[in-house]
């Protein structure tokens, strides 16, 4: 029996094969769908405006002119999507809300993944006391009303773009966890895993080599999927009053201000939930065909399904 | 794949699939069965009562309002709103005009027997709605429940306060009392108005349960009161004021105003309050629908914290109150409604008298921050309420703006409610937006709180205030007690503790065919003159 | 059997504990004095204090979650600073409108949401699966307050259709429950969808076939019971979010349930109103895991719930 180096050579490894092959296979997948193409464009747009902001805005988006208030949309006033209730460019305010509004959901989505990760490997694969635990404080946390507990949040903490982070991230972790834990329990019963184990290996490198690979897909899938909720509800903690600072440009914020004006003014309040709505739908189509294309069984449904089709 | 010739999936036989789509949607429509079954529960098994309809043949009025009273115990109320509804159940002794002079209400005269003795001759015939009469028994036991701190122990500390300058209440008989006050008080009488009459057996058995089913002698009998949802009122057809002109008063909160405008303009309600500047010329715009308008009393104040830079330097204050363009606040923020402050209260509260206005300067104002030699590189904290006062989160933002361009540097926020109250009660914050109006419509009221050392958040000190504040109280002569609010008024405009902003217009949506509707300065709304169709 | 129950409830009050220590502590530790923003024209310093003893925030943090507790126990959760009536029976008051909201966005979510998905799984990679999946995006990108405001514009201000708001009719019911189902039903929709793409790929059902089953028994004994199995925690879950999202549709058609009431209390620290909507929420989200625990074992004998 060899160990080491040796042994990784000695058990077949199928997790990194089947993951690599998988993941490009996915992606020739995903390149071909109209859907999902249309998506990461527009993504990426939304993107370059939000990095490219302070020059693709044409106005100051935070600095109030009185005089220009709710000014309908016109291209020869130079107001392409009008202004809002305190004379600001709508159009510079989106695109300045991009940034604000992606960055708390990427980061958030990111600190909670990684939280949860975290959380759930430690949970799915030492099981025993570490397990409940963890799982007991899920529990609490699920059966907190999110509301209540962003509320506490933010007074707590105080108002601030950290905070609204914050609560993200605390309530959304719960979710990456019970994933990854659900994952890590049926991987682990595995031949190759078990292989691993009589072998040797030691429990960083069965989570690392063999465990984690399998999980990037549902990772992803449930990312993709928090982010765009995270982006909805940072609209809804706006409505609450929860939201991000005053004078911080955030599509939910404009949202917020602008439910006021739907019949007068509607442009405030339309053209950034327009936005948020096509970039959450983007983001969400994009996840349904990772997931899609991830899923080895639905490999197997469409060859079936689809005889004329060949690898 | 050689099994998928043998495999009935694979012949792409769709029948199939309908099957088992047919079978989970059974399962689906079972789920849903349970499901309305819980629903219907949950529904029979409390049906909220419909509002009472018209008596008598007239129509009843059906009001949207934006705050929830909370309690309907005189003892107990702390919402403002919630004193004009417990007007209509409950009355008070005095009550006043528009322009803050007192009237009789269920005191019908009254006169000094000397500088610390007040006789009330009381109303004769007035019945509570449960039959007990109202006279010097229930003046006596409402009183003392305020003033006496055993008998009713939960009253509100503050409503102690305004009744601070009674001793103690003597019934003559069963229609006069004499009041007796600790010291020569002007304002016993305006603030007599805002405590409604209790029935003394009533209110005893019911103890702090009163409040729940108030009974009065008000224009109104209570019917039903579900927090957060409605309160219904029948018409008393014995008031002493006459009958009212409508068939029953039905209240419905509706807190976002959005909802609240949406119900005036689909018809559920004939009337709603606080309807936001942005709002009226669609209003007025629908033929369907009026609008009526009047200032109120409260003022916004953009409060400065005195005790510590930067403004602790006069010449900051004058800045900040010469960086703030108000006009464009009032005609561009608010449409135009409102007013521009003119001095320290508004004009309706008496002894108003104008000062000679702040102009907006930008550029004096950057020079005399610059002479207050403020350092630049610490940001002053300023703080703003969203969602209290009309359009607060935009003047706020606005008045950010210009305080920034006269040369502040500012760390703005705008936390909830809570946090922001105990920010302001514990000077978190140099720079604060508050709105402070008098209910009384007297100025003992409008200074007391906010501008007098003990109770200043502005931490605003002047021993001379003070005084005169004092002395407006306990002065009866009323040429004296002109020139004493009229002294105060200017100390304080020139002192300036705060930015003098503008006031708050009180806004009222109304259908087409409602009568009646007439704003007050006070805030108070009156329904019993009013009817509609 | 009875030992996983047994087991179950036990967790149930170990977290209901958990919730009630950490919203107690919250609240005491955030800012805000509840006593100061029930009186805003002004307290002298004297009057907080006699205020504050008589409402027991004077003493230390320990003694006053003892007294909670023991007061608990026998029911009674203290009274609501704000409305001056007892914690619980304002909760229960305003309880029947929010499970009336609850139960039929839950409903409109299972017969909407769960067909939907079914049609969309079924005709795999066809239009039919794609425009349903787009409305079942659509709809989990609206901010429920948004979509509460649209629907009152169109339906009760433009059309005139239904009500605007309020709670007394059965029409007065469509708009908020149609707001409040509407992220959940999305949901459900790409979730049925999802679970039932899993079962078919399953090996067991391959295998039933193989045997030469009955399509019937097939569909009924294997594909049918594994596939409620994600809905059903679906729902359980569900019910969580609903009553997250209740608060905002509560705000937004003023219908006078405990998620407005949880709001309020909460921005004006009255401590055990919101101990009281907490506290009631835990308990009806603990009841419904366990009862979805339960649905598990009867549907899959196979799943040990240990």
């Amino acid at each position: 029996m060899r160990t080491g180096a040796g042994a990784r050579a000695a058990v077949p490894d199928g997790s990194y094969v089947v993951a690599a092959t998988r993941g490009r296979r996915a992606l020739r997948r995903i390149a071909r769908q109209p859907g999902a193409l249309a998506s990461a464009a527009f993504l990426a747009l939304v993107a370059v405006c939000a990095i490219g902001a302070p020059w693709i805005a044409p106005y100051d988006a935070v600095r109030s002119r009185l005089m220009d208030r709710l000014q309908p949309p016109s291209v020869a006033a130079r107001h392409w999507l009008g202004t809002d209730q305190l004379g600001r460019d709508v159009f510079s305010r989106v695109v300045v809300g991009a940034r604000v509004s992606l960055t708390i959901g990427a980061v958030a989505v990111c600190g909670a993944g990684a939280l949860g990760t975290a959380l759930g490997l430690l949970s799915g694969y030492a099981r025993g006391i570490a397990d409940g635990v963890i799982m007991r404080i899920a529990d609490v946390q699920l059966a907190f009303p999110f509301v209540l507990l962003a509320l506490a949040i933010v007074a707590a903490l105080g108002p601030g773009l950290g905070n609204l982070i914050i609560v993200f991230v605390v309530t959304g972790w719960v979710v990456f966890a019970r994933v990854v834990r659900a994952q890590v329990l049926q991987v682990r019963e595995r031949e190759f895993v078990e292989a691993s184990r009589s072998l040797g290996a030691s429990p960083r490198r069965i989570l690392l080599r063999h465990i984690l690979p399998n999980l990037t897909g549902s990772l992803i899938v449930v990312a993709s999927f928090e982010l765009a909720k995270i982006i909805v509800w940072e609209a809804s903690l706006s409505f609450l009053g929860l939201g991000v600072p005053p004078r911080t440009v955030s599509w939910g914020a404009m949202l917020s201000d602008g439910r006021q004006y739907i019949d007068t003014a509607w442009w405030v309040a339309m053209f950034p939930g327009l936005t948020l709505v096509a970039v959450v739908l983007a983001i969400n189509t994009i996840g349904d065909e990772v997931r899609d294309a991830l899923d080895p069984r639905l490999e197997r449904l469409k060859l079936t399904l689809h005889p004329n089709r060949t690898r | 794949m050689s099994t998928r010739s043998r495999h009935p999936r694979t012949s792409g036989a769709p029948t199939r699939m309908t099957r088992r789509g047919f079978l989970s949607s059974v399962a689906a429509g079972a789920a849903a069965v349970g499901g309305g079954a819980l629903g219907a529960v949950a529904w029979l098994a409390h049906t909220p009562a419909r509002p009472a309809r018209g008596a008598g043949g007239l129509r009843s009025v059906v009001a949207g309002v934006d705050t929830d009273p909370l309690t309907l115990d005189t003892r107990l109320t702390t919402a403002t709103q919630a004193y004009a509804i417990v007007q209509h159940i409950c009355e008070p002794l005095t009550f006043r005009r528009t322009n803050g002079v007192v009237i009789p209400y269920l005191a019908e005269s009254w006169a000094r027997e000397g500088p610390l003795v007040l006789r009330l001759n009381l109303r004769k015939g007035v019945k509570f709605h449960n039959g007990e009469p109202f006279d010097a028994e229930s003046v006596k036991y409402t009183l003392d429940c305020v003033v006496t701190p055993d008998l009713f122990p939960k009253t509100i500390g503050q409503k102690r306060t305004w009744l601070k300058m009674i001793d103690r209440v003597e019934i003559l008989d069963a229609s006069t009392v004499r009041i007796h006050t600790k010291y020569p008080s002007r304002t016993v009488l305006s603030y007599l108005s805002v405590f409604g009459m209790l029935p003394p057996q009533a209110a005893r058995a019911a103890g702090e349960r009163f409040g729940l089913h108030p009974i009065g002698t008000g224009p109104y009998r209570f019917v039903e009161y579900v927090p957060g949802n409605h309160l219904v009122m029948e018409p008393n057809a014995a008031w002493w004021g006459g009958r009212p002109k409508n068939g029953g008063l039905t209240m419905r909160f509706l807190p976002e105003t959005a909802t609240r405008v949406a119900a005036l303009e689909a018809g559920e309600v004939s009337w709603i309050n606080n309807l936001a500047p942005d709002q009226v010329p669609r209003i007025k715009g629908n033929s369907r629908l009026r609008v009526n308008e009047t200032m109120s009393t409260r003022m916004i104040y953009l409060g400065m914290v005195m005790d510590r830079p930067p403004f602790n330097k006069p010449e900051a204050r004058q800045a900040v109150n010469l960086a703030i363009d108000k006009q464009a606040i009032v005609s561009r923020l608010m449409g135009g409604h409102g007013a521009v402050a003119s001095s320290v209260y508004s004009p309706a509260i008496l002894y108003y008298k104008a000062q000679p206005p702040y102009t907006f300067d930008k550029t004096r104002a950057q020079r005399l921050l610059a002479q207050a030699g403020i350092d630049r590189g610490t940001p002053v904290k300023y703080t703003y309420p969203t969602g209290r006062y009309l359009n607060d989160k935009q003047v706020g933002e606005a008045i950010g703006d210009m305080l920034t361009e006269a040369g502040l540097t500012l760390r703005a926020e705008s936390p909830e409610w809570g946090v922001l109250f105990d920010d302001m009660s514990k000077a978190y914050a140099e720079l604060f937006i508050i709105g402070y109006g008098a209910l009384t419509l007297d100025p003992d009221w409008a200074l007391n709180w906010l501008f007098t050392s003990e109770t200043s958040w502005m931490h605003f000190k002047n021993s001379r205030v003070d005084e005169l504040v004092r002395r407006g109280d306990t002065t009866t002569d009323p040429a004296q007690v002109r020139t004493t609010y009229e002294e105060a008024q200017q100390t304080i405009w020139r002192d300036a503790p705060v930015g003098f902003l503008y006031l708050q217009p009180e806004i009222h949506g109304t259908s087409a065919d409602f009568v009646g509707d007439q704003p007050r300065p006070d805030e108070y709304w009156l329904f019993w003159n009013t009817s509609v169709g | 059997m009875g030992g996983v129950i047994a087991r179950r409830l036990l967790h149930g009050v170990v977290v209901l504990w958990g919730v009630s220590l950490v919203v107690f502590l919250v609240l005491r530790v955030v800012p805000g004095d509840p006593v100061l923003i029930m009186y805003p024209e002004g307290l002298s310093p004297a009057q907080l204090r006699k205020a504050h003893a008589a409402l027991g925030l004077d003493r230390p943090l320990i003694v006053q979650y003892g007294a909670f507790l023991s007061r608990a126990l026998h029911g009674d959760l203290g009274e609501s600073f704000r409305y001056q009536q007892p914690a619980v029976s304002l909760v229960m008051q305003r309880l029947p409108a929010t499970a009336q909201l609850a139960a039929v966005a839950m409903a409109i979510t299972v017969v909407a949401g769960v067909p939907l998905g079914f049609i969309a799984a079924a005709r795999r990679g066809g239009w039919l699966d794609r425009a349903v999946m787009l409305i079942a995006s659509f709809g989990q990108s609206l901010p429920t307050f948004w979509l509460g405001i649209m629907l009152i514009i169109v339906f009760a201000v433009a059309l005139r259709w239904l009500p605007t708001s309020g709670r007394g009719s059965m029409a007065q019911l469509v708009l908020p429950a149609v707001t409040l189902a509407g992220y959940s039903t999305a949901l459900t929709a790409r979730l049925t969808r999802a679970g039932m793409l899993e079962v078919f790929a399953e090996h067991y059902v391959r295998t039933a076939r193989a045997k030469g089953l009955r399509e019937f028994t097939v569909l009924v004994r294997h594909v049918l019971r594994n596939a409620l199995i994600p809905v059903v925690t679906l729902l359980g879950l569900q019910v969580g979010a609903l009553l997250g999202g209740a608060v905002i549709t509560e705000a937004v058609f003023a219908w006078p349930g405990i998620g407005l009431l949880a709001v309020n209390a909460v921005f004006t620290r009255d401590y055990n109103v919101v101990q009281a909507v907490v506290l009631l929420s835990t308990f009806v989200f603990i009841l419904v895991n366990l009862c979805v625990d339960l649905c598990y074992v009867a549907l899959d004998p196979r799943i040990r719930l240990g």
